[in-house]
């Protein structure tokens, strides 16, 4: 993604007769194969294997476990244009990608830039940001589902002290949407903060000298000098906030099971419940493949928004 | 002059003051679930009921033992580690070799499976989870080590990562050990490897976090209690009873974040290193 | 000297040949998944395991605990995945409907009416339903039960009633009686009522449908009828209790908390958690069979045992034989005292070991009478546990959204009808 290109070939320094550098160059391509192999074979079975069958499969009515199934052609497809659950499910994983996107993008930014600068020294805030990335999905959202409790909650507790009866919020299907969203946002802000901490860094300090010569205020400093300059950063890590929120899966699961009433049921959770509680596989395939479309078509629209204004002057 | 610099002085100081004080806030905030959790681990069930701020009278084991029980512990945690330990070891050898190959030998076809590999990280494993039962499933390998393991073996991450470092190190050894008649795999393990250390600790210490943190993959393809991974444990352990049982789930939560987060204390530097070089999760 | 040798050699070449022929045909070994935890009869049902393996020498079982009903079917389904099935599996009510589908399970039929002992007719009639699937017999009820109503009678007395007389049998008496335990607090909020509704209603809503006389498929089989007349009565009289502050609508598990902390009259619960809610509540608490309304009903919840069709009839042949054991009449009597289950056999209600049961507690006797006059068979489709789920999510957004019942149920019928043509090739 983010690949250098400054490998540099291996010089074939060495004078050989020819006859020898044939056999070396054999002897290479031997060695080269075999080496490749074992990844090879890993990535064929389990990835791209797998990334092809899910359009077979997906022509099929195929369930798990009953024996006997057929192709049924685009009928699965057909399916999904008037299936109701399916476009809720689009629209709950849209709701969570705008909620939860530029919340992390903001907030991974600008502490990013307070780590970049005052508090560059102290190593502590960078840890306790980045902690929940290293923690467990299951375990956090068990933690949260108690600050989350009607009753028991911390968060309630808080409100009750300001006067303000807060609901039950993931028993509600206006209020478990959003706590879901704050929840990833605390798990997942620490990991593009660290990118763009990586990005700040980088930028030479020649910069902001020539711009505080300039008179720049700090605001003037950041939309002329570091915004720009982070571009590539901020495409890197849009992409990836895109491809990881249409895959929220775990903390749905975890939390409300899709529910109250459906209102947090997201693309993949349905998708799971397709594949693996009604068996459905066909069916599955068919909303594999369609999020496989969209987290690709995305990709490429944001590569394309984004090429024109990428910088890679730094 | 000396007026205004001392003001812009004074300006930047409230500023700076300012910054420290909001990140204080949000990093108390961020750390507050956690500690928060530690402490009501430690409370007796009535304590966390009726008063949700106090700090428990004295520290109550019984939870810890409950959850210890509720998670099977020992073999869920066992399971989980040997699994992540697994994959990550077979992620540093299968890296290792194609990133050597494609960073140090120069042979036909090396772009193109170069780019095929890369390619991998745009499939998303939650697209392809029907077609991997099936392919586990004809390997009779649903329900066992080996589905939580072998697709775990390889991955574009590892070998990116990997070839970026292989490609710093400096022609002048490789000339060097081939004068001397070591072929590519004696350079490899004298030289190469000793050498990447750091790039192979980033591979592990990420392949490892990564893989004991997975749930949806060990919730498809694992079924039995013995297969039990730690993640999943907690989640069944936690969705069976009514859920104010929470001393005891927080001791749970405890118990599954514990190996992750004192690992990653201590190889912090190694996984932020991974997200940085390459962007990847 | 080599002659000799080598008739030796043939001796115990053919005795080593005999011995492992008769090891090979005294050892059939099974393996039986269960769901019973250890306060559910998992002690008496590895006990009776342990017996069969005691008094014969032809087959040896192997009992293992393989989790909860979910648990359990998301094993076997992996199992049969991958191709080794146990012989013999425990599948909740509604989910050995799709190893059925799979053809995995192996017919009864034949077994019985082979078997000299036992005849069909041993077998309460109404549990044998729950196993029967287009004419045949797939399992053999096991751990069975019916959903009670558990009252706390000191509430009815606090409200001015007569638990002896005012429990409600009926819809209508149920609203009758149901405004007399409303208290309010000064905000006016509700802090006392009569019923806990389930807003998640699992088995609970075959009982309302049951009871408004609708019923989840039509009688054909091929389409979900549960959007009819029948089932917006129902819906309909779910919303007036609320509105009546008769209910509270709620999840499931506070159903249980409020009841037990004396703010809720009554809740419904399975007759398998008699013995530790008499022992739980602090109160004095009752249990009465299922209201009624155009029909009295009750579902048969818990579980049967299933073999698996492997294709060796002489492993199916030894499964019935452990299958029969288990529900012979004074283990099922056994079983039964152990847990509230049903025993599956009649003759089993005869025995003394039951008859002291209900002696000593006549609470226990409640679920037999309920069973043997109106309990019924859930609604026996493979694809169930996605039912189930759209059920929930129309009952959630009736109580609790305010979605209007007609389009909340047609919604989920239409998704159901769609599964029934999913599965019907």
């Amino acid at each position: 993604m983010s690949e250098a290109r400054t490998e540099r070939r291996p010089r074939a320094a060495l004078r050989l007769p020819p006859f020898g550098r044939l056999r070396r160059r054999i002897g290479d391509l031997v060695t080269a194969y075999l080496f490749v192999l074992p990844a090879a074979a890993v990535l064929f079975t389990f990835q791209y294997l797998p990334a092809i069958d899910i359009f077979r499969i997906s022509l099929t009515n195929r369930l798990l476990l009953r024996p006997r199934w057929g192709y049924v052609g685009l009928d699965n497809y057909e399916r999904l244009l008037n299936d109701g659950r399916f476009w809720n499910s689009v629209w709950n994983t849209f709701l969570f990608v705008v909620g939860s996107v530029p919340l992390q993008i903001a907030l991974a930014l600008a502490l990013a830039i307070a780590l970049a600068g005052p508090l560059r020294r102290a190593g502590f805030f960078r840890t306790v940001f980045f902690l929940p990335v290293a923690a467990s999905l299951v375990g956090v959202s068990v933690i949260w589902e108690w600050i989350y409790h009607p009753r028991l909650g911390v968060l309630n507790e808080l409100l009750g002290m300001i006067g303000v009866q807060g609901p039950n919020w993931l028993a509600s299907s206006t209020w478990a949407m959003p706590s879901i969203i704050l929840l990833v946002v605390w798990t997942g802000t620490g990991y593009y903060m660290v990118i763009y901490l990586a990005g700040v860094l980088d930028i030479s300090k020649e910069y902001y000298e020539a711009a505080v010569l300039d008179g720049a205020s700090r605001w003037q400093q950041f939309v002329h000098v570091t915004w720009p300059l982070l571009t590539p950063v901020t495409y890197l890590v849009i992409v990836l906030q895109v491809i990881n929120s249409f895959q929220v899966f775990t903390t749905v699961y975890v939390m409300t099971g899709g529910g109250p009433a459906r209102a947090t049921e997201v693309l993949v959770y349905y998708l799971y419940q397709r594949a693996f509680e009604s068996l459905e596989f066909g069916y599955a395939s068919a909303i594999a493949v369609v999020l496989f479309l969209f987290l690709a078509v995305l990709t490429v629209i944001i590569r394309v928004g984004y090429g024109r204004t990428v910088t890679y002057d730094r | 002059m000396t007026v205004d610099a001392a003001r812009r002085d004074w300006r930047g100081r409230l500023f700076t003051l300012l910054i420290v004080l909001v990140v204080s806030v949000l990093a108390a905030l961020w750390l507050f679930p956690f500690v928060w959790a530690v402490v009501v681990s430690f409370k007796d069930p009535s304590e966390i009921v009726t008063d949700i701020w106090a700090l428990p009278d004295r520290l109550i084991w019984d939870n810890y033992a409950s959850a210890f029980d509720g998670l099977n512990y020992v073999r869920s945690l066992g399971n989980s580690l040997f699994v992540a330990t697994s994959a990550a070891l077979l992620q540093c050898v299968t890296g290792t070799l194609a990133a050597y190959a494609f960073a140090r030998i120069v042979f036909p076809g090396r772009e193109i499976l170069f780019t095929l590999f890369l390619a991998t990280l745009m499939i998303p494993t939650t697209v392809t989870l029907t077609a991997n039962f099936l392919i586990l499933q004809n390997f009779g390998w649903i329900d066992t080590y080996a589905a939580l393991i072998v697709p775990q073996a390889a991955s574009g991450f590892a070998i990116f990562l990997l070839r970026q470092f292989f490609l710093t190190i400096p022609n002048e050894l490789q000339d060097a050990a081939r004068m001397d008649g070591a072929g590519h795999l004696r350079f490899l393990w004298h030289v190469v490897v000793p050498l990447s250390r750091p790039a192979l600790t980033t591979v592990f210490v990420f392949i490892f976090i990564t893989n004991y943190n997975e749930f949806l993959w060990p919730l498809i393809m694992t079924s039995s209690e013995d297969m039990r991974v730690i993640q999943i444990a907690l989640s069944t352990y936690t969705a069976t009873e009514g859920i104010t049982d929470f001393g005891p789930f927080m001791a749970a939560a405890v118990l599954t974040l514990l190996p992750t987060v004192i690992l990653f204390a201590f190889l912090q530097r190694a996984f932020v290193r991974g997200i940085t070089r390459t962007g990847i999760k | 000297m080599t002659h000799r040798l080598r008739r030796i050699a043939g001796v115990l070449a053919a005795s080593a040949a005999l011995l492992c022929a008769g090891s090979a045909a005294a050892q059939i070994e099974l393996e039986v998944w269960h769901s019973l935890s250890q306060d559910f009869g998992a002690p008496e049902f590895e006990a009776f395991a342990e017996e069969f393996n005691a008094v014969q020498d032809e087959i040896v079982v192997n009992v293992i605990y393989t989790g909860g009903y979910t648990d359990t079917l998301r094993r076997a389904e992996a199992a049969l995945a991958s191709g080794n099935p146990p012989a013999i599996s425990m599948f909740e009510q509604t989910r050995g409907a799709g190893f059925v589908d799979a053809e995995a399970i192996l017919p009864l039929d034949d077994l019985i009416a082979n078997d000299p002992d036992t005849d069909r007719s041993d077998f309460f009639e109404r549990l044998l339903t729950t196993c029967a699937i287009d004419g045949q017999l797939w399992c053999i009820p096991y751990n069975t039960s019916t959903p009670l109503i558990y009252y706390n009678a000191d509430m009815f007395r606090d409200a001015g009633l007569d638990p002896e007389t005012d429990v409600p049998t009926t819809w209508d008496e149920l609203m009758e009686v149901g405004p007399a335990f409303a208290q309010h607090d000064d905000g006016g909020s509700l802090t006392r009522w009569a019923f806990g509704m389930r807003s998640d209603p699992g088995w609970m809503f075959d009982a309302w449908l049951g009871q408004a006389g609708g019923s989840f498929l039509n009688d054909d089989g091929d389409a979900f009828v549960f959007n009819d007349d029948r089932a917006l009565e129902m819906a309909e009289f779910w919303l007036r209790m609320i509105d009546e502050e008769v209910a509270v609508p709620m999840g499931t598990s506070q159903t249980y908390d409020e009841f037990f902390a004396g703010n809720q009259a009554m809740v419904f619960q399975s007759t398998a958690l008699l013995v530790s809610y008499l022992a739980q509540a602090d109160f004095d608490i009752g249990v009465a069979p299922l209201w009624c309304h155009a029909e009295c009903y009750a579902p048969l919840g818990g579980a049967n045992l299933y073999i698996f069709d492997v294709g060796d009839d002489e492993v199916h042949q030894a499964a019935w034989e452990f299958l029969d054991f288990v529900t012979s009449v004074e283990k099922g009597a056994e079983f039964s005292v152990a847990t509230g289950y049903h025993a599956p056999r009649e003759a089993s209600l005869d025995t003394d070991l039951l008859q002291a049961r209900f002696a000593e507690v006549p609470e226990a006797r409640v679920t037999y009478d309920q069973m043997a006059l109106y309990g019924s068979a859930r609604t026996l489709v493979p694809f169930w546990g996605e039912v189930h789920s759209l059920l929930t999510v129309a009952t959630e957004q009736i109580l609790l959204e305010g979605v209007d019942p007609q389009t909340a149920l047609d919604e989920a019928v239409d998704e159901a009808n769609r599964l029934l043509d999913v599965f019907s090739f």
